[in-house]
This record gives structure tokens, sequence and C-alpha cells, in this order.
């Protein structure tokens, strides 16, 4: 299948990933805890850096960086809850709690958007097609033909343009021209505004009859090709492997154990009025309480960085064979 | 039992005064490759579409039409589709979905096949078709040819036993309409599917075919093998001569009467060049063979527009395109430029309009001599696809809307309108809508639409694509009048050399961003051995300095011209 990036982790069956996605950004967008986000922003960090390389991250962390320290900044400004008051702005007090929260929702937005960057070097269109499709075929349909239209329509404006343009029809030729000087039929027509609009409106006219003579072209296609009988099948690219099945089922234990600590509030993050963590289900023995919260921690842990050890895993794979040849 | 039947076929079109096929008898043997031609609006489509019931237009049809001895419209909708496969002439608009692996796959999807079942499908026709390479590609990345082939791949994988195509090559360029031709040929050959291709080009597709049938007006005017249609042709003086494969009509133009059902043609130019040595041996040929005199170039005459060391590149870090072009282009002259894909030719064309500037050299030209220019001082480029230009919903109120752009008064301009209208012979479109007439008609009131604003230069990009042989000599005759009425010069690119060695007055070879030769047709095509006329292969060596076929015709016949 195509894709820039295809080995390790984004080779999984799509079903696999895109449920990966769904879960690690839903964890870190709905639980504010500190630990977990800091687990979420670490394993989304080293994946992106492995998937899209030094650079590319840097580059998209000089962007990232700035808008988490607004989000920060943001929360204490305007929210004066908390019960440690280290400091006052314009009269209002600012507190250790809010400052607290700030970060960590700053942290939650840096950890989604460098998620949703992963998935979108993992998760191709066609991959969300090939999953989707099977649940709404006609909507994966639909879409894959938009985004068939999309390039095509562009490229037929462009050449509408220029054909426009060949003929004189566009006030862009004369600006445009050698030496940008004015000709006689520019300087009646480049300045002016209706005529300008009158263009466009042409352009546009011929890309819709255009657009509606070829898709009659389309229509005939998919019906010499038969679509519309009854009983259409959808074609799978991707095969579900064992290698599918074990990522899935470790995702899934691992899920378990970090939902279990969640609903039962073993895991838990409260900054307002005052910080507590991991403070629900106070009928649980500590021991037993203290089990599960390492377990959370540890199965969250497994979780973010299960990509950046499928990534690993390959790498030294692929050493080991080649020293082997 | 003939595989496909037609009996007493006629078909025509609501409100229509003729009918679109009248009368067709016709039965096709199974795995045959049938070549069907004509001018254009002869029924070609229309008969092809017969075949095929998901695209039969509405319509009042009379007769019969029996595949493998069932009558066609009995046929299940599901055996029709996957059966029959029908290719339609535009690459671009049939592709449905927007990946390769996706549409090869589309067709078994609607006849649902299996997952596991599409998977071998899609697997063995692409390494039939050669297509691994860009098996992963999204559609819009693909040339013009791959897209071609990727529909005929996406069809042949629900393994029809019949393949029509409509004009399949029109938008390709030569090579990748003979890549298209051969696998055609291919699939006839070592799979046995029954093909009927419709075209224009004939000098490629005729070799391959096993049986000819000319259409004309909706009627059969000849059925024959490649070998014997010239004669049957000749016999029935149609104009439909003139676009068969330069081997035919040299062969039925010596032979004359005798041709007739007797010995074959040779189709190819290898079996042309082994008939002229035979034909060569049994008389003299005229050693200083006068030939057709070519129109005699001005040697003195100053270039009207002249390009110097000219280097263009269409983004700051993109190589360059051009690479120092020189073209000096001359008042009232045809110029040619021809050469492969990718070459500069149509960036070349651009920049003459003065649509786009050089980053480097000169471009020589009138003060007044640009794009949009009015009276005489204009130039006027024609893209590829005239459609691009149609603003209007009927030809006329097309036609009017240019009119401000002409000079003169009223009543001038009213008298342009109507001179042009009877240049480029579009008077019976004139109520039709611009997108509801053929390529040719289409080309024809483009052409009106650009010449009403009187330009002094016309620039063409590619004029004869999608034209028939008919309308082709029709279209240079009119830009020669042109030329010497009006005083118009032409710079057309092209890719059709026939073309161009006929009609052009000078031609230039565009290649790797430069003109690397420029000279008037004759000189140009016969020092030529690969990239010239099939005449010149035919004759080279045999005939000096012939490039088409009545060159040759002159060099063995002294006196008696064509």
């Amino acid at each position: 299948m195509p894709a820039d990036h295809s080995g390790g982790f984004a080779s999984l069956h799509p079903a696999v990933s895109i449920g990966y996605f769904v879960l690690v950004i839903g964890v870190s967008v709905f639980v504010p805890h500190p630990v977990l986000l800091a687990c979420s922003v670490l394993g989304a960090l080293v994946l992106c850096l492995q998937l899209r390389g030094g650079r590319s991250t840097l580059r998209l962390l000089a962007g990232l960086v700035p808008l988490a320290l607004i989000a920060a900044a943001i929360n204490p400004l305007f929210n004066h809850q908390g019960v440690t008051i280290i400091g006052q702005i314009g009269g209002n007090p600012v507190t250790r709690e809010a400052l607290l929260y700030g970060a960590a929702l700053a942290c939650m937005l840096v950890a989604m958007l460098l998620w949703f960057t992963c998935y979108n070097v993992v998760v191709t269109t066609e991959k969300f097609l090939a999953v989707f499709g099977r649940i709404i075929p006609s909507l994966a349909l639909t879409v894959s033909m938009a985004l068939r239209f999309v390039p095509r329509y562009l490229r037929q404006l462009k050449a509408i343009t220029a054909a426009q343009r060949g003929l004189g029809r566009n006030s862009a030729s004369v600006t445009d021209s050698p030496g940008g000087d004015k000709y006689p039929w520019g300087v009646c027509h480049a300045a002016n505004l209706l005529n300008r609009l009158r263009n466009s409106f042409a352009v546009l006219s011929i890309l819709t009859s255009w657009a509606l003579e070829s898709a009659l072209d389309t229509a005939d296609s998919m019906h010499a090709r038969g679509y519309g009988l009854p009983g259409r099948s959808a074609y799978r690219p991707f095969r579900f492997t064992a290698r599918d099945a074990g990522a899935l089922a470790l995702i899934l234990t691992c899920a378990a154990v970090v939902i279990v600590a969640l609903t039962s509030g073993v895991v838990s993050a409260q900054y307002l009025p005052s910080l507590q963590l991991n403070l629900g289900a106070a009928g649980l023995p500590a021991n037993a309480r203290n089990l599960l919260i390492a377990c959370a921690y540890g199965a969250f842990g497994l979780l973010c960085l299960l990509p950046v050890l499928f990534e690993l895993q390959e790498e030294v794979a692929w050493r080991i064979s080649r020293s082997t040849i | 039992m003939a595989y496909l039947a037609l009996d007493h076929l006629s078909f025509s079109y609501p409100d229509a005064t003729a009918p679109a096929l009248s009368d067709l008898c016709l039965d096709i043997d199974a795995g045959s490759f049938v070549v069907l031609c004509g001018p254009s609006g002869c029924g070609k489509t229309t008969l092809l579409r017969q075949l095929k019931p998901a695209l039969a237009p509405a319509g009042e049809r009379e007769g019969q039409i029996r595949l493998a001895g069932r009558l066609l419209d009995e046929l299940p909708a599901r055996e029709s589709a996957s059966h029959i496969g029908f290719i339609l002439q535009d690459p671009d608009s049939q592709i449905v979905t927007d990946q390769v692996y996706h549409e090869l796959a589309f067709g078994l999807e609607n006849l649902g096949v299996a997952s596991d079942e599409i998977r071998l499908r899609v697997a063995e026709i692409a390494s039939f078709f050669g297509i691994q390479e860009w098996f992963g590609c999204a559609c819009n990345v693909l040339s013009g040819g791959q897209k071609q082939l990727l529909n005929l791949a996406a069809i042949m994988a629900s393994r029809p036993a019949l393949l029509l195509c409509d004009e399949p090559t029109s938008q390709l360029d030569p090579i990748a309409a003979a890549n298209f031709l051969t696998t055609c040929k291919k699939i006839n050959d070592e799979i046995g599917t029954t093909i009927i291709v419709s075209e224009q080009r004939l000098e490629e597709v005729v070799p391959l075919a096993d049986r000819v049938l000319v259409l004309e007006s909706g009627r059969l005017i000849a059925d024959a093998t490649p070998e014997h249609i010239g004669a049957d042709l000749l016999a029935a003086h149609s104009p439909m001569f003139a676009a068969l494969p330069t081997p035919i009509r040299l062969f039925s133009a010596l032979e004359g009467e005798r041709a007739i059902g007797v010995t074959p043609a040779p189709t190819t130019v290898r079996a042309g060049r082994a008939y002229l040595q035979e034909k060569l041996s049994s008389r003299s040929v005229a050693e200083e063979a006068p030939i057709v005199a070519p129109r005699e170039l001005d040697a003195s005459a100053k270039p009207l527009l002249s390009l110097h060391e000219v280097w263009f590149r269409y983004e700051r870090n993109a190589p360059d395109v051009l690479r120092g072009l020189n073209l000096d282009i001359y008042p009232g002259e045809l110029t040619a430029i021809v050469g492969s894909n990718a070459t500069g030719k149509t960036t070349t064309l651009n920049i003459i309009a003065g649509l786009l500037k050089p980053y480097r050299g000169r471009v020589k030209r009138d003060q007044h001599m640009l794009v949009g220019g009015t009276g005489t001082g204009g130039i006027a480029l024609l893209p590829q696809d005239p459609r691009l230009l149609f603003t209007h919903k009927t030809v006329r109120e097309e036609l009017t809307a240019m009119l401000p752009l002409a000079s003169g008064s009223a009543t001038e301009r009213a008298q342009r309108l109507s001179d042009v209208i009877d240049q480029c012979e579009i008077t019976g479109l004139l109520d039709r809508h611009p997108f509801d007439v053929s390529g040719g008609e289409a080309q024809r009131i483009a052409l009106a639409d650009v010449l009403l604003a009187r330009p002094r230069l016309l620039l063409l990009d590619e004029p004869t694509k999608g034209m028939d042989a008919i309308f082709k000599q029709r279209f240079a005759k009119l830009l020669h009048t042109l030329i010497a009425a009006e005083g118009l010069s032409v710079v057309m690119v092209s890719h059709d050399i026939e073309f161009c060695a006929r009609h052009a007055d000078r031609c230039c070879l565009c290649f790797n961003g430069e003109i690397t030769a420029s000279a008037p047709p004759r000189p140009f095509f016969a020092n030529m051995t690969y990239y010239t006329t099939a005449a010149r292969r035919i004759s080279r060596g045999l005939a000096p300095d012939a490039i088409t076929t009545s060159d040759i015709i002159a060099a063995l016949s002294p006196g008696t011209p064509e």
C-alpha cells in the first residue's frame, strides 16, 4: 500500500491503528492526569520523531510550544480558584493550582496535536476508507470520488484560466506582460473591476459545463462497469494477520487496566480548589490501591510507547537480518 | 454462427431528421480485431453504444443484435456488465476512484466478487498490463497514456469477452496511443478477446486489425481486410481513403483498378518498402524528380517575431524547460513545431504569446503584438481543448460576445462575423450549444472565435488532435486561405508529423528545450529516418526526397500528379 512510512506500526491493519489512536487520544483529552499526560506527550513526541524525522518535528514544535505556553498562561489569568496564592496580576490572585491546571491543559493540547500528526502519517486516506468502507460502503465510494474530483477541478480551472488568457480575455494577461507596459487594450480593461468579475464568472461557467459533461462520462463508466447491481462487495486491500491480533490483544489488555483504574477513580486528578491525585475508591486497602495505580501507570506508559516499540523492534530486526547477510 | 450478429440494425435519435444508423447487417467472429472508422459524426459512437446495453442512447431502434446467439436485449444486466467492456474517449473522466488499486477493483466490487478473488484478479491484471510500478499511485498523478491503460486494465479485470473502444487514443500522444493499441492487440492475441475499436488515426491500428469497417452517414460503405480496404474505398470514391495508412494509399494509387480484389496491399512500412522496391525494379524512376513543387519561402523576409537564447523554468528550483531556444517566426508562414512530449513545445507557444516570460534571453516582437491586442496587431492562442473557451449557451452568442474585440463600425463587424462563419463552415452550428458539437466542430468554432479579432499571429496547440482525416484537409486549406487572404501567420505545435509534412511551410524540431532543426518540410523530413513520415520511411533510399505519398507517386510516374 502506498504510504511514505509503511513499516513498523504503520504496517498494522488500519482497524488496529485507528482503534489505537482513538483510545490514546481519548484518554489524553479526557483525563488531565499529570502522569498519564506525561506518558502521552512523551510517546507522541518520540513517535513523531521516528515517523517524521527530527527536522520536521522541530518545525512542528516551533509552532506548538508557543501555542502551549499561551494555553498554559491563559488559565491562571482568568481562573482564580485554588488555595495556594503565589502572586497577583492586575489586582487578581494567581494560584498555583490554576497554574498547574493550565499546564495540564497545555499538555493535553500538545499531546492531542502530536498524536494527530502521527495519525496522519500512519492512517492514510485509503486506510481510513478501507476500514469505514466496510461499515458504510457508499460513503467510502463518495469520499474516494470526491478525493479524485478536487485535484481534477483545480487542474481544469488552471487550464481554463490559461486558455482565457490566451485570447486576451483576462486582464491578468496584460499586467503580466513583459515590461508591464500598459497597452491600449489593457488600459481600458485591467482596472475594470466589473470586467474582472465577468471574467471570473465566465471561467466558473466553463468549469461548471465541463464538470457536468465529465460527470456524465463518469456516470457512463460506472454504469458500464455494473455499478448499481445488487450485492456489491467491498475489496479489502488489508489483511488481518496474527501480528495484528497480537497487537490488538496487547492494546486491549492495557486499555482494560487503564479503564478499570479510571472508572473506579483509583487513578484520578483534581486540580481545583486543591491538587488531589488518585483519591477515589477510598474503601480499597492501600496495597491494592497502590498496585492498581502502578499497573495503570505501567499499562498507559506501555500503550503510549507501543508504536515506538514497534518501530524500534523493526529497526533492530532489520539490523540483525542485515548483519547476517 | 457468428459471435456478434447485427441484423438490419437501424437507429434514430429522438427528433432527428435522418437515422444515425441505417440498415446495418454485420457478422463478427469471436476473437476478431475490428477497426471501425469513418468521418466524425458518421455513427461510430452510436453503433458501439448499441452493442453495450447499459450505454445505449435513447431513440428508436429497429433490427436485432445477437451476442453468441442470444438477443442482446435479453442479456441479464450482470452478464452485460462483465461480458462487454467499453472504453470511452476521455481517459480522465471515466476513472471513478482516486487510487489505482481501487479503480482496478471497482468493477469487480460492483459485480459482487469476493475480496480474496478480487485480490487475485487485480494482481494478475496488474502483472499482465505491467502496471506494478504505478500500482500504488493516486490516479491523478498518472499521465494520459497511463490513465487510458488503467481504464483498459480495470475493464479487463472483469474478464469481458467483447471489448468496445470508442476512439480510445484520440486524447493521447502518438507514443501512448501506439502503446495502448499494441496492448489491445496483445489482449486479442493472448486472451482471444473480441475487440472492436473505433479510430480516427488509422496509420497504427489498421495493420493490427483483421477487418476494417467504414461507416459514412450511418451506412456501412466498406467492410474488408486491411489488405483490401484501400481498393474498396477507392472504388467507392470515398473521402475516407485519405485516412488510410500510407502503404495502402500508395499501393492503391499506384495499382489503380488492378488493385481491386486481386493482390493484397501492404499495410506496414516494411511491406510497403518491399512493394516499392519490387515496383522500382520494373520501372524507371524519375531521377531528378521535381515532385510537387514546394512553396517558395522568401529568404529575405524579416522575422515577425523572434526568440533569442530563451531560457525558462516554471519554478525557481524546477529544472529548465527551455534551454537557450532560438526561433524565428516569419510573416505569412505556417510554422510547425514538432517533437515528443515534454520537450518544451507548449511552453514555447506560451512564451511567443507573451503569457510566460523567459528568465534569460530575449523575445523580439512588435510593441503591440501581444495576446489580446485588437485590430491586426494581436496574437491569439488556441488551446488544445477548444471547450476551455466557450462561455455562452449557443455558438451564435459565443461569437457575438467576441465581436467587441473586432475593429471597425457595426456593419463592418457584422460583415466580419458572417465572413468568419463562412470561412470556418459553422453556419449549421450557430444555434447549438458549443458543448454539444463534435471535437472537429468545436475546433472550428474556437477558430472562428479568435479570428473575429483579426489576429496577426495565430498560435495553435495540437490543432489536429481528434480531427478526422477529411476535416484535417479542409482545416489545412482553411489555414492557407487565411494566410493568403488576411496575411495571417500561424505557429502550430503538433505531434501530427504527417499533417506538418503536407501542410506546413516550415518545420522545427523541439528537443530538450531547444529547436534542434528548422527547415521547410521536405529537407526537414527527408533528412530523418526515425522521426519522419511513413511515406519517407517507405521510400528512404528508393525515391529521393519524397516525404508524402504523392511525392512517391510523382517520383514513380513523372507528369501525373495526384
